[in-house]
């Protein structure tokens, strides 16, 4: 059984995330261990099966992953990206963040990165119809690429937040 | 994060740092030493036709590295530079690679592996991809200087 097909819903790109979570609340709440006594460690094989499609789905560039993988196209995404006109682009907004200080910076450079992933989501749909898998699986290498530089702005953010409190914090003794 | 200060080397970048935090704690001192006095970083010009440029980049953590060598005309390498937005293994790895290739052939800088690196480091195997990645540069840079030459003689 496909993690789509867990969730009962079409092998796809695009997909309801409210509707994915309702769905994955509903299948937690079906198979958890405790409305399951009679078979308790089949439910909780069930249960981490789960989590783990919910996981897949959620993200964008593991969902795409995941549906190179139904197509036994998935091998390598792994491998480091070298298209260097993209990696330039990386590079840019790596110093880009290195150097942010206000949340205006870290908003714009939230959106710049949004508007790439966007970008590469529409880039994936023509991969995946083309079935142009090598294309494909550049796409999702970029995609999951974008992911960590997304959590790398948060965290930039947060630690940036905090350092200020604390300099707050340290002027008033 | 390549020139920021020692003291953020433990709030490291790296994606693939954070479900490990006690290990990014406890970096091997040459990792620390490399991270703390980077060799070599900077930029050649990368329009010299004795320049080789990798630029790569790691799907795992969001980490770019970029490596260049500078090769004299009897195929040594005479100088290399690096410019990393990773970890500290992420720069400790291209830090000790650059280090590594100066005063070797082209031909002998292919045969670095990763698994050297990561050694010499003493890296934790959930930091060897960052090694990879420093391999993977060095390629890069070496093939970059290969394509050029061969433009050059043709």
């Amino acid at each position: 059984m496909t993690y789509f097909e867990l969730f009962d819903i079409e092998p796809h790109m695009d997909l309801d995330l409210d509707a994915l979570k309702v769905k994955f609340l509903a299948l937690q709440q079906q198979y958890h261990p405790d409305n399951n006594q009679n078979d308790v460690e089949q439910a909780v094989e069930k249960s981490s099966q789960i989590n783990q499609a919910y996981e897949t789905l959620k993200h964008i560039d593991s969902r795409a992953a995941y549906l190179l993988k139904l197509a036994g196209q998935d091998s390598g995404l792994e491998q480091s990206i070298h298209d260097f006109e993209f990696l330039q682009s990386a590079l840019e907004l790596r110093e880009q963040l290195d150097e942010a200080d206000n949340s205006e910076q870290f908003t714009a450079l939230r959106t710049e990165v949004t508007q790439w992933i966007d970008g590469l989501i529409r880039e994936f749909h023509i991969d995946y119809t083309e079935q142009d898998w090598s294309e494909a699986r550049d796409t999702v290498r970029k995609l999951r690429f974008f992911r960590h530089v997304l959590l790398d702005i948060d965290k930039a953010e947060d630690k940036l937040f905090d350092d200020e409190q604390f300099d707050a914090f340290d002027d008033d003794f | 994060m390549a020139l920021t200060p020692a003291s953020t080397l433990l709030k490291s970048f790296c994606g693939l740092c954070n479900p490990f935090k006690v290990l990014c704690a406890s970096y091997h001192p040459k990792v620390i030493d490399h991270y703390e006095n980077p060799r070599n970083v900077g930029s050649l010009d990368k329009d010299d036709k004795s320049v080789g440029t990798g630029l790569v980049g790691a799907p795992a953590c969001g980490d770019v590295m970029k490596l260049q060598i500078k090769v004299d005309e009897n195929g040594k390498i005479i100088d290399a530079k690096f410019k990393t937005f990773g970890c500290g293994s992420a720069i400790a790895s291209s830090s000790y690679t650059t280090e590594w290739v100066k005063g070797k052939t082209v031909d002998e800088a292919l045969k670095l592996k990763n698994t050297e690196i990561a050694k010499e480091l003493s890296l934790p195997p959930v930091k060897l991809h960052c090694s990879m990645l420093a391999e993977d540069a060095i390629k890069a840079a070496l093939s970059d200087y290969r394509i050029k030459q061969k433009k050059d003689e043709a």
